[in-house]
């Protein structure tokens, strides 16, 4: 997966390109680590290039959600399409997060 | 590798009617999980099968190696894990065997508790297979897409 980050003056957006999946964990962790540290817990997750999701990517979005809501902030899914939304919406990640479409 | 487009019976396009049957042993890796995940997703785009049951075949059979190499196998890269994977014209069969002591899948709960990081694995390939059913002790499963 691609991962490219994007810091504005109050959110920053973490774009994921390609597959999230377990290959993507070390990064992606590291990436949300990084921002936590330097006070950006306000993350949204454009969503719209990515093509699958496994359960481990849905356990690493919850970790990160833990993780930005300690430190004051949020995780917003950001369009996610057609099949990724399937799995969000199945595994009822509509009611954890706020998602927009 | 891009088959023509698929129709809605699951399976259609070049090469017509054609069959094919995909065995092979990986080391419990993730490296190897990643590649047979591919294997199967080429095939399947080869022969033309509409990206629905691409996306269903791919996403369970990926689920079911993370269980066989993290649950069955226990992360120990000295094991291995069979894979059977039958493709032919409106049906896909996905099996997945590994060296732990199993577990069965009809036990494990329809959807963890909200914010639980884990399990949801099977959850998805109940979901998405058309029939689900594990052997001997529990650690081979074999899934099933048939066309409706």
């Amino acid at each position: 997966m691609d991962i490219t980050v994007n810091e504005g003056s109050k959110n920053t957006t973490i774009g994921l390109k390609g597959r999230f999946d377990f290959q993507a964990h070390q990064e992606f962790r590291r990436t949300v680590e990084g921002l936590l540290r330097a006070g950006r817990s306000s993350l949204t997750l454009d969503m719209s290039e990515l093509s699958f999701i496994d359960s481990s990517a849905l356990g690493m979005l919850l970790l990160a959600r833990e993780s930005c809501e300690k430190a004051g902030g949020a995780v917003v899914l950001d369009r996610p399409q057609e099949y990724v939304d399937k799995v969000l919406r199945l595994c009822h990640f509509d009611l954890l997060f706020q998602v927009t479409r | 590798m891009n088959g023509p487009t698929g129709t809605t019976d699951g399976s259609a396009g070049s090469p017509l009617k054609a069959s094919a049957e995909l065995r092979f042993t990986i080391p419990s890796t993730p490296a190897a999980l990643a590649a047979a995940v591919r294997m199967v997703r080429t095939s399947m785009e080869w022969m033309a099968f509409e990206r629905d049951w691409l996306f269903r075949a791919e996403l369970c059979l990926q689920e079911a190696l993370l269980n066989a190499h993290y649950h069955g196998n226990e992360e120990d890269g000295e094991r291995e894990i069979h894979v059977v994977c039958s493709l032919a014209a409106g049906k896909v069969e996905l099996e997945v065997e590994d060296q732990g002591k199993g577990y069965n899948v009809f036990e494990c709960p329809s959807l963890p508790p909200k914010g639980d990081h884990h399990g949801r694995g099977l959850y998805l390939i109940r979901h998405y297979m058309s029939s689900v059913v594990t052997h001997g002790n529990g650690a081979r499963i074999v899934m099933c897409l048939n066309k409706e």
